[in-house]
């Protein structure tokens, strides 16, 4: 091992950095009469946006909020919603609050990010769905939207806030066949969910990691990432898939912050070491795509 | 210390006391506030002859003793606090923009009349024409929460076009006259003829009624919009019953003379008849 690997148990964590970079983000609250209606609206919302370049944005649930923790006292589920710049951020909240949010029964949506650097339009859009007939309240200085629909109303806030997040952190499980490399990744996933942290593919896991560019193609953006592809180990001479491994799994993470990128990072770390990962990496560009860097090394000590 | 004002007597004429707010008292000592000159009917006399002041102000202000003839306290405000031990009389907070005014007793006539920002909290009862516009004017109050723990006099919230008069009893007759919009509420219920004139507005009675005949009924639902107004309330110190929060309400549009596309929602466990 090189000096920065170790061992957790008998999971090997390589010597490898994440990388990430800053996007943008924005959090929205939906609510509804019940948890599970609630949770219709934030999974459609959610649905395909997987991977800012090929979904324009990546958006996952960050976590159930019990009643007495949304603005209208029902059930909820805050989703965190990622893009490049703020006006990507506007454009696929806009999109998804529309399509989604706003047409399941019972569901209304609020700014979970009153405090964000910059200010989006949702409701002061959406409004125009109303067709004239859409009226607005103030409430404690926030302006709320009623648009009338076949349900009764749907209520949207105005605005949501955006601000400076952190996206592309990751982890990469390696395992002797899938079964084991898929448990190791659901124990990490189920760690690593909290406060500020979207893991936007599908149960959190991808198992189609991706390189820029292509062998072949000029034209082609994002091309498998045929190293770390296990059926491949024996035709490129390239490959980092060790002797004994089967599969490999990798969590990206997006979060509001470095601090939480990390310290997600380290309880999937560990999550995966105690559920038998043989072993544990990290993807990165050679550090040459985005400021924030999370050592492996880093992250030893337990959550 | 904070800037006291204590009513010595009761004056011989209505006192103006609007020259006397947290940012017009900020800085100065009491012997400077004493000397201030008001209106007590037509005369102009200093603050001195008819309080005792004590303190040095500050971003509060606190009005002790028999305020019942003191008028046009807080109006124009635009900041800071300002607390009235006691009743007071007519105008408070009249055409304030920002800031908070704590009654602890009852308001006089056009309390908030005009308010354009801010939060007047009346822990008694208010007079007529609480948050309503001054006669003769298209608009009245256009921004604020007005907060009465008590009962509302007539034609609260008249001519409003936004903000909220919430009012934990009843409101009085004519509640909501010309409203262009923004919201009155009424959790013991609304007099007769609520809303009449009204556009936009919306009148929310806590108490079955029968709306003018200038409203048409159309649905008895959940509205969400009310129960965020309504947890407001609860967070500014009324008592919402659980009941309104969750319970069904009766939407009726109106009034049919103007553009109909105000409401009153009527809270009725087992609804009113229509018709």
């Amino acid at each position: 091992m090189s000096d920065g690997a170790y061992r957790l148990g008998d999971t090997e964590v390589t010597d490898e950095f994440a990388e990430a970079f800053p996007m943008r983000y924005a959090r929205v609250v939906i609510t509804a009469a019940t948890d599970a209606w609630a949770l219709e609206a934030a999974r459609s919302m959610t649905g395909f946006a997987t991977s800012v370049i090929g979904c324009k944005c990546e958006a996952a649930i960050e976590r159930p909020l019990d009643a007495g923790e949304t603005p209208d006292g029902r059930p909820g589920i805050a989703v965190l919603l990622f893009a490049m710049d703020s006006e990507g951020v506007g454009e696929r909240i806009l999109e998804r609050v529309g399509q989604s949010v706003m047409t399941c029964p019972t569901s209304a949506c609020f700014d979970g990010l009153p405090d964000g650097e910059k200010r989006v339009a949702v409701g002061s859009a959406l409004r125009y769905f109303g067709d004239g007939f859409q009226a607005s309240k103030v409430v404690a200085g926030e302006r709320f939207w009623r648009i009338p629909v076949m349900e009764g109303e749907f209520l949207c806030c105005e605005s949501v806030g955006v601000d400076t997040g952190v996206a592309g952190g990751n982890l990469v499980f390696l395992g002797a066949d899938d079964a084991h490399a898929l448990v190791a990744a659901q124990a990490a996933a189920d760690a690593m969910r909290g406060p500020g942290i979207a893991l936007p593919f599908p149960g959190g896991i991808v198992r189609s990691g991706s390189k820029v560019g292509s062998l072949r193609s000029s034209s082609i953006p994002a091309t498998t990432n045929h190293r770390m592809a296990p059926t491949l180990r024996a035709q490129v001479d390239d490959s980092f898939v060790p002797d004994g491994v089967g599969a490999v799994f990798e969590i990206v993470i997006d979060g509001v912050s470095e601090a939480a990128v990390r310290e997600c990072m380290r309880r999937g770390l560990h999550a995966a070491a105690d559920a038998g990962a043989l072993q544990v990496t990290a993807a990165n560009f050679g550090g040459d795509l985005g400021p924030f860097h999370f050592p492996l090394s880093e992250l030893r000590d337990p959550p | 210390m904070t800037l006291t004002l204590t009513a010595l007597t009761s004056p011989p004429a209505r006192v103006d006391l609007s020259p006397l707010v947290p940012e017009t008292t900020r800085g100065r000592s009491a012997i400077e506030v004493a000397g201030t000159a008001i209106r007590c009917g037509r005369d102009r006399v200093g603050v001195g002859e008819l309080f005792a002041v004590s303190g040095y102000g500050t971003d509060e202000l606190v009005l002790r003793g028999e305020l019942g003839r003191i008028d046009r306290i807080g109006a124009g405000m635009r900041g800071g606090r300002l607390r009235v031990e006691g009743s007071c009389g007519d105008h408070v907070g009249a055409r304030m923009t920002g800031g908070e005014i704590v009654i602890d007793g009852d308001a006089g006539a056009f309390a908030g009349a005009e308010l354009r920002g801010g939060l007047v909290r009346i822990e008694g009862s208010a007079g007529a024409s609480a948050g309503a516009g001054y006669p003769g004017t298209r608009a009245g109050m256009s921004g604020g929460e007005i907060v009465i723990a008590g009962d509302a006099g007539q034609e609260a919230g008249a001519a409003m076009r936004r903000g909220l008069v919430a009012i934990g009893g009843r409101a009085g007759d004519g509640a909501g006259l010309r409203m262009l919009a923004g919201t009155v509420i009424a959790l013991r219920g609304v007099g007769a003829e609520a809303g009449m004139g009204n556009k936009r507005g919306s009148i929310v009675s806590g108490r079955p009624l029968r709306p003018l005949p200038g409203y048409a009924r159309a649905v008895r639902y959940r509205p969400p919009a009310l129960a965020l107004q309504l947890r407001r309330l609860r967070e500014l110190g009324l008592e919402v019953p659980d009941a309104m929060l969750t319970g069904a309400w009766t939407r009726w549009a109106g009034d049919r003379l103007e553009l109909s596309r105000g409401e009153i929602l009527i809270f009725d466990e087992e609804e009113v008849a229509a018709g």
